[in-house]
């Protein structure tokens, strides 16, 4: 083996290997070859020319071989040169003096034994020095007693083969030398006749740094083999030479299938440029380390590869190709594309997002959206005003059975709702605030507004307390100071006519009895409207009302009233209601007193009082067959002092229904009526909502 | 029974009509002797507590009624009332409220100090001389006082 070859290039490993073997064999065949050429040459040197025509033939293919194994070339060539000035010799003794050259030069150890008793009898200065034992150490022993063959030839054995067969060949025989180093010998032993007798010649190689290349090689094909990174040779035209399972394992090719095609074949047609400029720089002997780029698999998925691509160089320092190392880093993609959009919620988070480790005072960490909205937050660190309070908090956190507390703060102009959180890995508290400045801006315009709703309340209660005072004090005049003068108006007129009477003129007296009638109905008006507007100011005490005992102690209550009447009169369902009895008791009396009154005359009168269910409500009713009146005027109804009949067709105030409708109204309720002249009239009225 | 002078009526009344109509029924009736009046609440207060123009009458004449009206000049009716009422010496003495008034809260506040009846003047002359009449035959004929008043 030759030392450029072991310096060869490692990528072409396998290709060398098989070269290697094959050079083995070859040598080992030209060794023969060579053997019988000088057994020819000494013995049949008369048909030298014959035989030179052969060794030329063999010379050829030789030299063939020889740009394979360069040493070995030189030594063939020596042993061509030999053989060729042998065969120019004509005699024994030129023969045998070429053969003794040879077996002092040779770079093999040469050992001549005995052919009967296997002892050696020759050997040559090669084999002393490979095996540190001198020529006399060794003369007259078999080969078995030699201590580095002595476990593994026996001599025996090799006498019986090679009897049998005419050699002996040990193809890898390990030695130990004098000195005690292990090398690897190839060891050949062959009969053949010399002068008339027969010898036994054992030829011994040095293949120890042969293995060792070996043995290296393979080494690092195996490691090669077994990367998980794509591994690939490629010669200057971009022609794949080599490609490891690596490569099979991530693009999904064979090399079976890559091997001899280009490695365009791998890249997407808009970055082949890259792949051309590549090739140019190595070509210049540059390298290009760890570029990011994409590559096609055979399944046609892009994957992202990191490349580092590297010339392999001659022994002249010449790129005669390239070797390229792939790593799919589609995961490492994956997982940094992962990162960074989990990095992104706090990133892009519209609320300010810090985390700062208490024990060191340290932030951590502020998101864009904390130093955009407080820009002194970093600068003030743990002072900062958002931040206030926390070793109380932390210390809640870690005493507590909650990791996560939230909190309102303000920074003078900001106000942040804030939920922190206990990250007990890192120990380290993370702060989430929500800016609800606007929210508390709004919530404190509420308050003021509602203090100033209520200051207006006060005022505006205050001022209707003194409106209702003021109307009460009025109220009382009214009662008091109104009715005496009419009194006295009464009064006189009547003390007039009973003490005057008898002079007086028939008219004079009922003049008198007119200022008397004038007087008492004045009486009744201020009742009437005292009546009215003391409502206004009446409370209403709602309770469930039976309202039909109400109507039958209404009816009993103006028995007087149908004194001497025809009057029929009809109660439907009444079902009770909720609202306040004495004031109910006053829609009934004005009602039903309305419809008695309004039936004078008719006979017989019937008056219906009942209820009915409309639109999920209770509508109570009172019905008569009396005077009715004109819709027209039906808006009318329920002013007050407000009349469609005249007083002497029916008294009255026109207060009554005015009542009615408050009485109604303050319960929430509605009144109406329905009626035609003569033909009576219906009134109606809800009570409010409110559930019984 | 009847001492001689003796007070039997405090009429207590500002409008001079309402004076005269009354006392005419009170006339009609026989009912007009010993009738003392007072047109104001501090007048009736000087009379009933022997003060003032008053101060040489004795205190145990006792009138057999008063007939107060609540809308007085100087002193209330009301507060005359109460007068009477908390004073040991005449919160025996009959009082019945004649007053132009029907307001609840005044006749609450009027039987709350412990008047012994409150009657509306009726705005009808025949009415108005009735209820005069029927009062005054009532608490000074019908009704029994106690013989003495306590000193």
């Amino acid at each position: 083996m030759s030392n450029d070859h072991q310096n060869g290039n490692v990528t072409d490993h396998a290709t060398r290997k098989e070269q290697a073997k094959t050079r083995t064999q070859q040598a080992e065949t030209r060794s023969d070859q060579a053997k019988t050429r000088i057994e020819q040459a000494e013995t049949q040197s008369q048909q030298a020319g014959t035989r030179t025509e052969q060794a030329e033939t063999r010379t050829e293919q030789d030299k063939t071989r020889t740009e394979q194994a360069e040493t070995r070339t030189e030594q063939d060539r020596t042993r061509t040169e030999q053989a060729r000035t042998r065969t120019m010799e004509q005699a024994l003794r030129a023969s045998e003096l070429s053969y003794r050259r040879l077996f002092e030069a040779a770079r093999d150890g040469i050992l001549i034994l005995d052919v009967d008793t296997g002892r050696i009898t020759d050997v040559n200065p090669f084999l002393v020095e490979l095996l540190g034992f001198s020529r006399s150490e060794m003369i007259g022993k078999t080969v078995g007693e030699l201590s580095p063959f002595k476990d593994v030839v026996s001599n025996q054995a090799m006498l019986e083969r090679l009897q049998k067969d005419g050699y002996v060949r040990y193809q890898d025989l390990p030695l130990e030398t004098r000195d005690g180093r292990n090398i690897a010998v190839e060891f050949v032993c062959n009969v053949y006749e010399a002068g008339g007798k027969k010898v036994i010649q054992c030829n011994v190689r040095d293949i120890t740094e042969r293995r060792r290349s070996e043995t290296a090689a393979s080494w690092l094909a195996a490691i090669v083999e077994s990367s998980d990174d794509a591994i690939i040779g490629k010669n200057l035209n971009g022609i794949i030479t080599n490609w490891n399972q690596g490569a099979e394992k991530i693009f999904g090719y064979t090399a079976s299938e890559m091997v001899g095609t280009s490695i365009m074949r791998l890249i997407p047609a808009d970055r082949q440029d890259q792949e051309n400029q590549t090739l140019t720089k190595i070509k210049g002997g540059g390298s290009v380390e760890h570029f990011d780029t994409l590559r096609q698999t055979k399944d046609g998925r892009l994957i992202d590869v990191s490349v580092t691509a590297s010339p392999i160089k001659d022994v002249n320092g010449k790129a005669v190709g390239v070797s390229k190392v792939a790593r799919d880093i589609s995961e490492r993609r994956r997982t940094e594309a992962k990162a960074s959009w989990l990095a992104s919620f706090p990133e892009r988070n519209p609320n300010p997002i810090v985390e700062l480790d208490l024990a060191s005072g340290v932030v951590h960490y502020v998101n864009p959206c904390a130093i955009q909205m407080l820009p002194d937050l970093q600068s003030k660190g743990m002072s900062h005003p958002l931040l206030a309070g926390l070793q109380e908090i932390q210390n809640t956190l870690l005493n507590g059975k909650t990791d996560t507390l939230r909190r309102e703060i303000s920074t003078g102009e900001l106000f942040f709702a804030q939920t922190i959180t206990y990250i007990p890995e890192a120990k380290r508290l993370r702060i989430y605030s929500t800016d609800i400045t606007d929210r508390k801006t709004a919530e404190e315009k509420i308050h003021q507004l509602n203090n100033e709703l209520e200051q207006r309340v006060i005022e505006r209660t205050a001022e209707l307390e003194v409106a209702n005072k003021e109307l009460e004090s009025f109220s009382y005049s009214i009662s008091h100071d109104l009715r005496a003068p009419l009194r006295a108006v009464n009064g006189f007129a009547g003390i007039v006519l009973e003490d005057f009477g008898p002079q007086l003129p028939e008219e004079g007296r009922g003049y008198l009895e007119r200022i008397r009638a004038g007087a008492l109905r004045m009486g009744v008006l201020i009742d009437d409207l005292l009546a009215f507007s003391r409502l206004s100011r009446q409370p209403v005490n709602r309770q469930t009302v039976n309202s039909a005992r109400i109507v039958n102690e209404v009816l009993d209550e103006l028995k007087p009233q149908r004194e001497g009447r025809q009057i029929e009169i009809q109660i439907g369902n009444l079902p009770a209601c909720h609202g306040d009895p004495a004031l109910l008791k006053q829609v009934w009396v004005n009602l039903i007193s309305n419809a008695i009154k309004y039936t004078r005359g008719r006979e017989p009168a019937i008056v219906e009082i009942g209820c009915a269910r409309e639109n999920d409500q209770d509508v109570f009713f009172v019905r008569d067959n009396g005077a009715g009146f004109d819709m027209q005027y039906a808006n009318k109804l329920f002013g007050v002092f407000q009349r469609l009949h005249r007083e002497d067709q029916f008294e009255g105030t026109g207060v009554g229904l005015a009542i009615v409708q408050r009485i109604v109204h303050r319960h929430g309720g509605r009144v109406w009526a329905k009626a035609e002249v003569n033909h009576g009239a219906t009134f109606y009225f809800t009570i409010g909502e409110t559930k019984l | 029974m009847n001492q001689p002078n003796q007070t039997e009526i405090l009429l207590v009344e500002d409008s001079q009509d309402d004076l005269d109509m009354t006392l005419r029924a009170l006339r009609k009736a026989n009912m007009a002797n010993h009738i003392e009046v007072a047109r104001d609440g501090a007048e009736a207060l000087d009379f009933i507590f022997c003060e003032g123009a008053h101060a040489a009458r004795q205190i145990e004449n006792m009138p057999k009624l008063i007939v107060l009206d609540l809308k007085l000049p100087k002193v209330s009716g009301m507060e005359v009332l109460r007068r009477i009422k908390t004073d040991p010496r005449t919160k025996m003495i009959p009082v019945v409220m004649l007053t132009s008034s029907k307001e609840q809260k005044d006749v609450i506040e009027s039987y709350g100090l412990g008047t012994n009846s409150y009657i509306v003047k009726p705005v009808d002359f025949e009415s108005f001389a009735e209820a005069v009449q029927k009062l005054g035959m009532y608490w000074l004929l019908l009704n029994q006082p106690p013989q003495t008043y306590p000193a």
